[in-house]
């Protein structure tokens, strides 16, 4: 671990009484409050946006609501290898893996949910996925949640997002299967 | 002696030992994955080709014996360029499905990729396809798409299973590895193919998806399965436990384990992690604050019956060396109790390699000390006499792993005996107990089991125990200060000083630092 060990700037003396700062930084709140309240505002524009009538655009590149993709058959791209919750540095995503039915795709996730209070938007998860399975281009802002229970989406919520191809299909084209000792070999 | 030189080093060598053993042991490293220091040579993968000088061409390491005098390049540009060209050759056909196989994060092919390749690779063709699940038997299942034909399953099952339950079939890039039509493989050691394999083509169908690899912590421990007490490496994330893994010991178990001790992993899973209580208002037994367990418990035993002949003790033999002579100290010399019973595995199946019938891992380390503490074994038939007639109102019982776990919990409960219960899991004798106090299973245990041939090895801790779980002698200690009973034994080492002291097989032996492969008993 690199520790940084860094000398406090000093204050000066004038800083020190304290007082004439604290009144200060209330003079630069009250400079602000005139100017919203009688100013020209064609000059200095408001900072303030009426959301949510009103809304910034945000950059291409704003890391939203997470979503789960498909593939063309309606699977999940997700085949559960565990790389975006071992690359979360929040350690909200959670997977259990199955068996699937599909020898072409083996492997899938049973469940896959993500924590969103944990979450931080970093984005490594979708930087780690080697299937392309996650994305978090939605756009939209992840719901206020009333209980902590809500805010741990899982695969059915993260799948069915705006953008997704054909929500109706039923989630993983692929049964869970269990394998037993007596199955044919 | 005679001596070679690799990269520059001067290594002396026995007559007859190859290139990559010496390399070995003086931590050169040599690649390979179609090498195993127990089987025989195949060298069929080129990964350990070196320079010889005086030798026209590469030879194996590990086929080619030292000579004297012998100069091995083990760094070259020659050899560094071939270990680039076995790459890409095994990885002509071999599918990069890494994110679905479960070899990924501890497979060769990975390590010695990033570490001796790290090229493009210029096939233009596509792979092979193959069987992708072939489920080889009750515990295998073969990705022949992954295989790279080093034969190690093979070697093993014709050469230390002595089954030649597997075989390659077919030729070039078609071959894979089969069993023979109606034979499957389930040799009773099969498992171990898995370990050796090296890349991610035989699967286990028991670990199959459950964890990625890189998230288990390892440790060291012993099989509890039998007496043999064979050394594995237990993998557990967030105390669960996912598999067990051989870990070598010349003198056990070599580098293998059957696959009935692996698969009893899962048994360990479900743990007790709060005291239990029942009374006349709560007749299931329910979950209370371990302090009023306890309180329970000494109260029990401050009854006037709860003396000999009316207090019976019935001891595991999965205890460790620790808890058995705490437990039997304390009845012996706290309540005068004389006679033990055990609680036991029956006899189970036996082979001439590594399975013993005798199925309690601790028995010959619980047998020293009950025999050196003076104590006599109460059979068992006896003991269900004595509750039957109720000459024994008072059962304290020290663990739950044991056949004979279920007679006696419906004989108690006929006889309304009231039963002190120190356990790491819920079984028959908790669901009829009056007191159920949680102990700590043996994976989260610091501690010393004997196996069948008296070698004495320690359990180092996995995991630490959940909620109010503590070692069994914590409790016992406690209770009988509780009691008024100056007990001067207050913590591991005391214990393990007094071992030493009163039990003579274990005097010449320092407990708390018993070396990883285990000591013999005198």
């Amino acid at each position: 671990m690199i520790i940084k060990v860094r000398e406090r700037t000093k204050m000066s003396a004038y800083e020190r009484l304290y007082l004439p700062e604290v009144f200060r930084g209330l003079g630069v709140t009250l400079k602000h409050l005139f100017h919203n309240l009688f100013g020209n505002h064609k000059t200095r524009p408001l900072q303030t946006v009426r959301y949510p009538e009103q809304k910034l655009n945000y950059p291409e590149r704003f890391r939203g609501q997470h979503r789960l993709l498909r593939r063309d058959n309606g699977s999940t791209r997700c085949v559960a290898c565990y790389l975006c919750a071992t690359a979360c540095p929040a350690y909200c995503i959670h997977i259990v893996a199955g068996e699937a039915k599909d020898p072409k795709i083996e492997k899938y996730p049973t469940s896959f949910t993500i924590d969103m209070l944990r979450c931080i938007y970093c984005g490594l998860c979708v930087e780690a996925c080697p299937e392309d399975a996650i994305r978090m281009d939605t756009g939209i802002h992840t719901k206020p949640f009333l209980a902590r229970s809500d805010a741990v989406m899982g695969h059915l919520e993260l799948l069915a997002f705006p953008g997704q191809k054909d929500t109706s299909l039923p989630y993983g084209a692929q049964e869970y299967r269990v394998l037993k000792n007596t199955e044919k070999i | 002696m005679p001596y070679l030189t690799i990269d520059g080093e001067r290594i002396e060598f026995e007559k007859g030992e190859t290139i990559i053993r010496a390399a070995e042991r003086n931590n050169i490293e040599i690649p390979y994955y179609c090498w195993h220091p127990r089987l025989s040579v195949a060298a069929n993968c080129r990964m350990c080709l070196v320079e010889v000088e005086s030798c026209p061409k590469l030879v194996p390491a590990c086929q080619t014996e030292c000579q004297d005098g012998m100069i091995v390049n083990t760094k070259s540009q020659k050899v560094k360029a071939t270990q680039q060209a076995v790459h890409e050759f095994i990885l002509i056909n071999h599918p990069i499905d890494c994110p679905i196989c479960d070899q990924a994060g501890e497979c060769k092919l990975q390590d010695y990729y990033m570490q001796w390749d790290k090229t493009q690779s210029r096939m233009q063709d596509a792979k092979v396809n193959k069987p992708r699940h072939n489920r080889l038997g009750p515990y295998i299942i073969y990705n022949a798409e992954r295989c790279i034909m080093c034969t190690l399953c093979v070697r093993f099952m014709e050469e230390i299973a002595g089954m030649r339950q597997l075989g390659i079939f077919n030729r070039g890039d078609h071959s894979e590895i089969d069993i023979f039509s109606g034979q499957p493989l389930d040799h009773p050691y099969s498992l171990n193919t898995v370990d050796i394999c090296p890349v991610g083509a035989l699967t286990s169908t028991v670990f199959r998806f459950k964890q990625r690899v890189w998230n288990l912590k390892r440790s060291a421990s012993i099989c509890n399965h039998c007496a043999r007490g064979c050394n594995i490496y237990i993998d557990q994330r967030a105390g669960n436990i996912y598999r067990f893994i051989p870990r070598e010991n010349e003198a056990v178990n070599q580098s293998w384990l059957c696959d009935e001790g692996r698969l009893a992993y899962s048994q360990t899973n479900q743990r007790l992690a709060h005291a239990l209580i029942k009374s006349s208002s709560t007749p299931e037994p329910t979950v209370s604050d371990c302090n009023k367990a306890k309180q329970r418990a000494v109260d029990i035993l401050a009854k006037p019956n709860a003396v000999p002949p009316h207090l019976g003790a019935m001891l595991s033999l999965h205890a460790t060396c620790e808890e058995a002579y705490v437990f039997i100290r304390l009845l012996r010399d706290v309540f005068g109790v004389t006679k033990i019973a055990l609680l036991e595995y029956n006899l189970g199946t036996q082979d001439s390699f590594l399975r013993l019938a005798d199925k309690n891992p601790n028995r010959a380390g619980i047998m020293i000390i009950i025999k050196e503490l003076g104590v006599t074994i109460f059979d068992n038939n006896e003991l269900l006499n004595a509750i039957t007639n109720n000459s024994i109102k008072t059962l304290i019982v020290l663990g739950h792993e044991g056949d004979n776990a279920e007679v006696v919990a419906k004989t108690a409960a006929k006889a309304n005996t009231n039963i002190i219960h120190l356990t790491s899991a819920r079984g028959p004798l908790s669901e009829v107990a009056s007191v159920t106090l949680p102990i700590l299973a043996w994976p989260s245990l610091d501690g010393v089991w004997v196996n069948a041939d008296l070698r004495a090895q320690c359990l180092t801790p996995a995991f630490t125990g959940e909620g109010d779980s503590q070692p069994s002698y914590n409790w016992l200690i406690n209770i009988a200060t509780c009691l008024g009973a100056n007990f001067n034994l207050n913590s591991i080492e005391t214990i393990r000083d007094q071992i030493t002291q009163q039990i003579t097989a274990f005097a010449k032996i320092n407990l708390a630092n018993i070396p990883s492969v285990g000591v013999e008993l005198a």
